[in-house]
């Protein structure tokens, strides 16, 4: 297994984990987590409330589930069989998860203005597996090509 | 490789559908949007509480048993939704019960507009229309920093909430005032306010609207004491 594999899977992981946490604290499994004890990025609740953080009656953090555990799921699987449409699927997930993420943080920064720490490192999880997923593809582009 | 450019170009366009989906089915607030035109009409608020229940600052009896504090900024579309949703629910269920008070404080943070909406409420204060033109300014949101609350779109939502814009004129330059809501917001960041709106119920302290289960077990717990 490449290093870009292991990287996407330890952030897709991570970002699973993150989501499944948000997405707890937003049906009340979990007690709320951040507040002003995280300076700047403590707005958590007031992006949490806001309304960009569900599309009709679905959470957000529901979809970022989802779609952390496919670049998961495809890069475990690209990485241990090396399936084509595995790595398909973790570079579409990855560039449409990273496109997502991009709007939701400048949602965070232009229309809410204030931060939420959790959402952000659940983002930078998106976008390392995206990039992850961008340099497994070019190496296996080398590679066939080859 | 062409295999690679496909499965780049659909995630791009998986993506960018998604956000426009995020976009097209964002509940924006039902309530119809003030026009930023000059034809400006400020609408009315949604909660118009009953005679001698808004004083001063605040709603409620004087010697409510609890008081819930907020801290707000007018430009904040949550604090909008809290205006216009929240304190409404709080309002039938425990103001008019003279079982709460809510105290409104200002954390103006988000832009110019919001420093200025915020004096324009003390001007308003000081003729006892503090609640007037406050929950006006909430029904009366558009955007940040756009111009929803530009001198003149502030005059006319001062006008409509019957203020005196004679004294309110003068009033609105008074340094003093500014400085007022100045030390307010240079307060809230000594509190550790972060973000608006921030509810403040004895030693409880959390930014964002509560779920309301949340917020009523709070209050019943408060009135138990």
């Amino acid at each position: 297994m490449s290093r870009a594999h292991r990287i996407g899977i330890t952030f897709s992981a991570v970002g699973v984990l993150i989501s499944a946490f948000i997405l707890g604290e937003k049906i009340g499994i979990f007690p709320e987590v951040c507040g002003p004890a995280w300076g700047p990025f403590g707005g958590c609740k007031t992006v949490e409330a806001s309304q960009w953080s569900s599309i009709g009656p679905i959470p957000i953090a529901a979809i970022g589930l989802i779609g952390s555990l496919v670049l998961l799921v495809a890069a475990y699987v690209h990485g241990r069989t090396k399936r084509e449409e595995a790595l398909m699927l973790w570079l579409l997930a990855g560039i449409a998860g990273s496109a997502i993420e991009v709007a939701l943080i400048l949602i965070q920064a232009l229309f809410i203005g204030e931060w939420c720490g959790k959402c952000l490192l659940y983002g930078a999880t998106v976008l390392i597996g995206a990039a992850a997923a961008i340099s497994a593809s070019l190496a296996y582009a080398r590679s066939t090509r080859a | 490789m062409e295999m690679i450019r496909r499965a780049a170009l659909m995630g791009l366009v998986v993506g960018v559908v998604g956000v426009v989906i995020l976009f097209l089915s964002n509940p924006f607030d039902s309530k119809p949007t003030p026009s930023m035109t000059g034809d400006f009409t400020p609408l009315a608020p949604t909660l118009i509480p009953a005679d001698g229940i808004a004083t001063d600052h605040g709603l409620g009896a004087a010697d409510a048993p609890v008081v819930l504090t907020v801290w707000t900024d007018y430009q904040c579309p949550i604090c909008g939704a809290w205006a216009n949703g929240t304190e409404p629910a709080l309002y039938e269920r425990y103001v008019t019960e003279g079982k709460l008070r809510i105290e409104h404080r200002h954390y103006s943070f988000i832009g110019e507009e919001s420093f200025a909406a915020a004096v324009g409420v003390e001007c308003a204060a000081k003729q006892n229309l503090f609640w007037a033109l406050h929950s006006r300014l909430y029904a009366n949101q558009s955007g940040e920093n756009q111009g929803a609350f530009s001198a003149e779109r502030l005059r006319k939502i001062a006008d409509s909430a019957g203020v005196d814009l004679a004294a309110w004129d003068t009033c609105i330059t008074d340094p003093a005032v500014r400085a007022g809501v100045e030390a307010d917001a240079e307060e809230a960041k000594k509190l550790g306010i972060t973000g608006t709106p921030t509810l403040v119920l004895g030693d409880w302290m959390d930014s964002g609207i509560p779920a309301s289960d949340d917020l009523y077990a709070r209050i019943d717990a408060a009135l138990k004491k």
